[in-house]
């Protein structure tokens, strides 16, 4: 122990010897421990941290009835929500719940947030305590009304009301329902839905205006269930418990208990900590994270080769000291000891610069809202997992970047260095493979990340010539919770008609229509069809994507009519029910047949059947990069569409629009709040968000690797350099000209950075392939990333290398020469 | 064929200017053989450095082969070194991770002589010094002798009018010794200037004449009566 101290005392004063190295390794550990930190904050508040204020979260299991379409993991109705509730042998508790949007009426207008609909028991089950007031009691249970409370957020109720006690009992308006505060949740709360801020509770009881479903339909499957299993009972238990459950419910429900394929439904316990996020999306969300592990892993061994790099130039001046230590008596074991204490002060550094780097890099990530109209929160921040990892992680790194230099400069054979140093001379190059290696790497990493960012980039710049079916310049899109407001159909085909009227009429409008879904939304909706002369497949897929439009629809958007004729106000309410279909829908169902005039229904087979009045050009409407399918439109007027977006094509800069139409708006229906207002460029945008944030992290990320390789590319260079000033000395004397040097010291270099080149494409070949999903059109053989950027890095190499190599051309041969 | 013509040389040190040489004179004939003898750190390498155009740092008239060396560019003297000297090492200085052969090559692949010219010179050359048993060999697989028999056959691959030795046999038996120097003479007799130091009497018989240099001065100059016994 005592030995240890004094170690670290004989450490900390050899780096404070050389504060130049010193400063760089701790700079370049402090940016690869730094990344390494910021991902694994975003990985342990997605997915390793139990969620706060919940009581004995390993009790809690989230409870899932299968898909109708096959999926285990889909949402439960109310009823059977009520009969799993029933078994209280193995759960403590049951409780459901169900996201939404809702306008909270406050003195500076509405405002938009997310809440959810809780049934009475859902604090119970999760064993939260209230900050301020009650909870919701036993006879607020059910969901017949007559219950109108509510339960804060902590961060509303301190933005809103600020953070006044007495806002127990108040009225507040939520969508238009006067609901009262009884309570306040404990801070750091956030509901049942990780990464969604969530921000008021309501009982399923309060009001039915509120539920958004109806509690007694069984295939009105929105709710998410949570419960606690009774002490000592196992998720295995509660499994089967719940598969006998499944099976009472479909001998008791034949009809709706049937998926597509004709088996039973079932229903699946899934404990908390793997439901963090919802089981259906945690295959992409892990495969995501573990996407963004494995790219700041690169980056940190890149910086641990960077850093082993220094410490073996270093090395090479230690040997003599190294050398006097072993012949003075002192074991291998302790001297490896030593430098691997040096080494691990500094990863210590390291790690305590990479914790402020996380801190700050979570606080950016925290600050970010994507232009989503869903309110992303996730808990991002620098806790004790994330310490206690990147202490794990930089003695991980002191080991890594520690141990090979420190067994090398303590390997007895090279003692001799006491002997007379100038009896070898030593060509360059063969001596340090392992220096080499390790830029090899450096160079291979730097370019697999930048290379695969200029895919993104090439993606993003592709997206822009795509043909989507639509013209995204100069439209905007105004959206309403017409629903959530209790607007009945007649009132808001009142509201639209009036507002489109209104908008119409401002300056530098061309066009108004209305849809229910935007192009590229994150809504889309399929419907199970019935096609006139279409014989399907047995158990053949026949939902398809459609979109329900107004009038001059086609028009405003710039999707072009190829055949037949737009929906328009012929297609009013009473008139016969009419369908557009885009081209892949006709070439699909009737190829070779004149789809004019066709029908197709979407009621079930014996609802009413639609004739198709005109083709459209085919277009995107999930992504870019989705290919050509089958789409079609309904016209608004024909069916009860209340919630419906307004799309207004602008002569100029569709922002310019904003304040007219908001006026608009406030005039026609006072107090309703815009649930959405963007452009449909943004909206866009954010379809595309995914490759763009990708070309900015990969871009930056290998930015940083291609600067940590230049500099390591340096070092190698220059330390090589200086292992052999005799023998540049001697070809100097043998008439070497300082270009002959240079170029021999510069080929050295290149060779390296070549061979590691030659290693990077082949693994981003090898990485374009794996990314082939997220890029557009993407056959992945782009000449910008696969020639441009290889040249770049070439070239910044050859400048790195050139600045030792110039060095190396004016070696003075009497110097180099020099016999001591 | 050389012309010193008050030569000076010093170094800048803390102490103030400190002389390594001081006023020197010489003239050396074409197909003279000499030797420069004088205690350690007399100047004697700094002397051949100025001879062998390595050095530029010193003041004085210096002509080589009728060449203005004192107002030539650091490029033209580079390339009077390349044209015209040949120099061999008291530690030999032969590239460690080369073999015999392509350490011969060396001072070739720095004066452009085609590929397979190069290749017929090394030949010759290890078959004159008759180390063709040992092209393939590394140096550290080679004697202190056979090593500076590699030195000096390098030394005169690129066939130049002037040897520069710098104590070519201080790390040698005498035997070995005896056996550079036999070659110095043979090589002299074929026409090559040689200059070289040494601290060897024995050795400094075998030249035609001795200068000898204390802290930088010339301070006496002997002929040797006949060469060579
Ligand atoms: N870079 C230098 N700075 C200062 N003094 C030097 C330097 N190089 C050589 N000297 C001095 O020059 C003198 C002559 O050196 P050198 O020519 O090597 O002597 P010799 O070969 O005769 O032993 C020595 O006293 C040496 O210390
Ligand atoms: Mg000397």
């Amino acid at each position: 122990m005592k030995g240890l101290v004094r170690e670290i005392r004989f450490a900390l004063r050899a780096l404070r010897k050389r504060p130049g190295f010193t400063a760089v390794a701790v700079l370049t550990l402090g940016l690869g421990l730094g990344a390494n930190l910021s991902i694994f904050s975003l990985v342990d508040a997605a997915l390793l941290r139990p969620p706060a204020a919940v009581r004995e979260p390993e009790r809690l299991v989230t409870l899932w009835t299968s898909d109708f379409s096959g999926p285990r993991y889909g949402g439960t109705s109310y009823p059977d929500y009520e009969a799993i509730a029933a078994a209280a042998d193995v759960f403590a508790g049951v409780a459901a719940s169900s996201p939404r949007p809702l306008s909270l009426a406050g003195v500076a207008g509405s405002e938009r947030l997310f809440g959810e609909i809780v049934s009475a028991n859902y604090f119970d089950v999760l064993g939260v305590r209230p900050a301020l007031g009650r909870f919701f009691l036993p006879q607020e249970a059910g969901a017949a009304g007559g219950h109108p409370v509510v339960v804060l957020g902590w961060g509303l109720w301190q933005r809103a009301f600020g953070g006044s006690r007495d806002v127990i009992g108040r009225t507040v308006r939520l969508s238009g329902v006067p609901l009262t505060v009884v309570g306040v949740a404990p801070p750091g709360f956030r509901g049942s839905i990780r990464g969604l801020a969530l921000e008021v509770w309501v009982p399923f009881s309060a009001d039915r205006a509120l539920l958004g479903f109806r509690p007694e339909g069984r295939g009105d499957r929105g709710l998410f269930v949570t419960a606690r299993l009774r002490p000592g009972v196992t998720v295995a238990e509660a499994q089967a418990r719940l598969d006998l459950i499944a099976r009472q419910l479909h001998a008791a429900y034949a009809q709706e208990w049937t998926d597509v394929r004709g088996r039973p439904r079932v229903l699946t316990a899934v404990p908390e900590r793997l439901s963090r996020v919802p089981p259906m999306a945690r295959g992409p969300v892990v495969g995501f994270m573990a996407l963004l592990m494995a790219i700041v892993a690169i980056v940190l061994l890149i910086a641990c080769a960077n850093v082993a790099n220094l410490l073996l130039a270093r090395a090479a001046g230690r040997q003599r000291e190294v050398a006097i230590r072993l012949a003075l008596g002192a074991t291998r074991r302790r001297l490896v000891r030593q430098l691997l204490v040096e080494s691990l002060l500094l990863a210590l550094a390291g790690g305590a610069l990479g914790v402020l780097v996380a801190r700050w890099t979570t606080a950016l990530l925290a600050g970010f809202h994507p232009p989503i109209d869903v309110p992303l929160a996730l808990d991002l921040r620098v806790d004790g997992a994330v310490l206690g990892f990147g202490l794990l992680l930089s003695v991980a790194t002191a080991v890594a970047f520690g141990l090979a230099p420190a067994l090398r400069v303590t390997r007895p054979d090279l003692v001799p260095a006491l002997r007379d140093e100038g009896s070898t001379v030593r060509a360059g190059g063969r001596r340090f493979g392992l220096r080499n290696l390790l830029v090899i790497g450096q160079v291979a990493g730097s370019l697999v990340l930048l290379v695969a960012g200029s895919l993104f980039l090439r993606t993003l710049r592709q997206a822009t010539r795509i043909d989507a079916g639509f013209d995204p310049e100069n439209l905007l899109l105004v959206a309403f919770d017409l629903t959530a407001e209790r607007y009945d159909p007649a009132r808001a085909a009142d509201f639209y008609r009036r507002l489109e009227e209104r908008v119409s009429a401002l300056p530098g409008v061309r066009a108004v229509t209305l849809a229910q879904w935007v192009p590229l939304g994150l809504d889309f909706a399929r419907r199970g069809l019935v096609v006139e002369g279409y014989q399907a497949r047995p158990g053949e897929d026949l939902e398809q994507g459609f979109n329900v439009v107004g009038d001059d629809y086609f028009r405003t958007l710039g999707t072009r009519i190829v055949r037949g004729r737009a929906l328009d106000e012929r297609d009013h309410a009473g008139a016969p029910l009419a369908v557009v279909v885009n081209e892949s829908f006709a070439r699909r169902y009737w190829p070779g047949a004149d789809p004019l005039g066709k029908h197709i229904g979407w009621e079930g087979p014996d609802g009413r059947m639609a004739e198709v009045v005109g083709i459209a050009q085919d277009g995107k409407y999930r992504s870019l990069g989705e290919e050509p399918r089958p789409y079609f439109y309904i016209a608004a007027a024909q069916v009860d569409a209340r919630d419906l977006t307004l799309h207004v094509r602008t002569a100029g800069d569709p922002r310019a629009l904003v304040p007219a139409v908001r006026a608009a708006v406030r005039e026609l229906a006072p107090g309703l709040p815009i649930a959405k207002l963007t452009t449909l460029r943004e909206q866009v945008a954010v379809s595309l968000l995914p490759q763009r944030l990708a070309a900015v992290v990969l871009g930056v990320l290998g930015a940083g690797a291609l600067l940590l390789a230049v500099v390591g590319l340096h070092g190698v260079v220059a330390y090589a350099v200086s292992l052999r000033t005799r023998e540049l000395g001697i070809r100097v004397a043998l008439g070497a000209r300082p270009a002959d040097i240079q170029r021999m010291v510069l080929a050295d270099g290149m060779r390296l950075v070549a061979i590691g080149a030659a290693v990077g494409l082949a693994l981003a070949l090898a990485a374009s392939r794996l990314l082939r999903g997220f890029l557009l059109g993407g056959d992945g053989a782009d000449p910008v990333a696969f020639v441009a950027v290889p040249l770049l890095l070439a070239g910044v190499a050859l400048v790195s290398a050139y600045i030792p190599a110039r060095r190396a051309g004016r070696v003075d041969p009497m110097e180099a020469l020099r016999v001591e | 064929m050389i012309q010193l013509r008050n030569v000076e040389r010093y170094y800048e040190t803390k102490a103030g200017r400190t002389y390594v040489l001081r006023n020197v004179n010489l003239d050396v004939r074409e197909g003279e053989f000499l030797t420069i003898m004088g205690p350690s750190g007399a100047g004697k390498s700094t002397l051949l450095s100025v001879l062998g155009l390595l050095d530029h740092a010193w003041r004085g008239e210096y002509y080589l082969l009728g060449q203005p060396v004192h107002r030539l560019s650091a490029r033209d003297r580079a390339a009077l070194n390349r044209k015209t000297i040949g120099f061999v090492f008291q530690q030999y200085h032969l590239l460690d991770d080369l073999t015999v052969a392509e350490n011969l090559e060396v001072p070739l692949s720095y004066r452009d002589v085609p590929r397979h010219q190069r290749q017929a010179l090394v030949a010759d050359t290890l078959d004159r010094f008759g180390i063709v048993g040992k092209k393939d060999l590394f140096p550290s697989q080679l004697s202190g002798g056979q090593q500076q028999l590699v030195g000096v056959a390098r030394a005169v691959i690129a066939n130049p009018k002037l040897i520069l030795a710098d104590e070519p046999t201080g790390n040698l038996h005498s035997s070995q010794g005896r056996e550079i120097m036999a070659l110095f003479r043979k090589l002299n007799e074929e026409g090559t200037t040689i200059i070289q130091v040494t601290h060897s009497e024995e050795n400094a018989r075998y030249g035609h004449r001795i200068i000898q240099l204390r802290d930088g001065w010339i301070v006496g100059e002997e002929v040797v009566a006949a060469a060579g016994t």
